[in-house]
């Protein structure tokens, strides 16, 4: 059998076949609600994606710094309060016993 | 909005224009078809397949990076990979033939033992076509079903004209022997047909 055969087999039998035309407006009216659903968020570029992730890790240094200075700042002012109150024990120790 | 471009149509549809969208459905829906219903042997699941096709270009649409390669190219892409996963799932299930759309190609008024070897003929060629690697099914789907050059072939399959060529030649020479050795008495019943 020649090659020259074999194409006329192929185009003899290999037709397009047309898709049912309500399956082709079905999928085209389920496609256009999928979109109209979708929310499309739009794509950050490989830089922005850089300045993102710096700018993530620097407002995450600064918010780390602050929660550490206010937690010194919490347990400096808890440490004067005690202090004070010690103070003011030992200031009036008899003040208030009354068998003194 | 049906006189835009692909590469408009594209911009458009990436930035959720659904009206965009649905005109590069209209376009391809046709050719994404066929490749799958040729690929797979049954309406069922080319229709199935094709939704596939398109939900998921839909889903991608606004990652789509325009290489100068056509749209179709893309959309070929994803459909050969859902073949080639529907095959690999049902690996192990009986082979479906080709449902009756392709017969009504043949009209009625053929003596009807003719219209037998005919359609006989067609399902032994469509078996032995199913058997062969998967990029030499494509290649003979996008030639012979999609009408398409070795270019246009080359740039969906991501090779050079020349091996384009090269591959469709082996092709035919294995479809030969192919259909030579199977039923050789039909074959040369069908020639005197043809």
């Amino acid at each position: 059998m020649a090659i020259e055969h074999v194409e006329s087999r192929l185009q003899t039998f290999m037709h397009p076949v047309a898709p049912p035309p309500g399956y082709v407006q079905d999928l085209g009216r389920r496609l256009r609600h999928k979109t109209g659903s979708l929310i499309l968020l739009p794509q950050p570029a490989p830089r922005q994606y850089t300045w993102l992730l710096f700018l993530s890790l620097l407002s995450g240094g600064v918010l780390l710094v602050l929660g550490v200075r206010t937690l010194i700042g919490l347990i400096g002012a808890l440490g004067v309060a005690q202090q004070v109150k010690n103070q003011m024990d030992s200031d009036y120790p008899s003040s208030f016993n009354p068998a003194g | 909005m049906v006189a835009l471009s692909d590469d408009e149509a594209l911009v458009k549809a990436g930035e959720g224009d659904s009206e965009a969208f649905g005109v590069l459905y209209e376009r391809y829906i046709g050719r994404i078809y066929n490749y799958i219903y040729y690929r797979t042997g049954n309406a069922y699941d080319a229709e199935d397949l094709t939704a596939r096709v398109f939900f998921r270009a839909m889903h991608h649409i606004e990652t789509y990076q325009n290489r100068g390669l056509p749209f179709s190219a893309w959309l070929y892409r994803i459909a050969h990979n859902l073949v080639a996963n529907w095959h690999r799932d049902n690996s192990r299930k009986q082979e479906i033939p080709l449902d009756e759309r392709l017969a009504a190609h043949y009209p009625g008024d053929e003596h009807p033992e003719t219209a037998l070897v005919v359609n006989e003929e067609r399902e032994r060629l469509l078996h032995i076509i199913r058997r062969l690697p998967a990029e030499r099914q494509q290649l003979i789907i996008l030639k012979f079903v999609e009408h398409l050059s070795n270019t246009e072939i080359g740039q969906i399959m991501g090779r050079s004209e020349g091996a384009v060529k090269s591959l469709y030649h082996r092709t035919l020479l294995s479809l030969r022997d192919d259909l030579e050795e199977i039923a050789p008495p039909a074959n040369a019943k069908l020639d005197g047909m043809l």
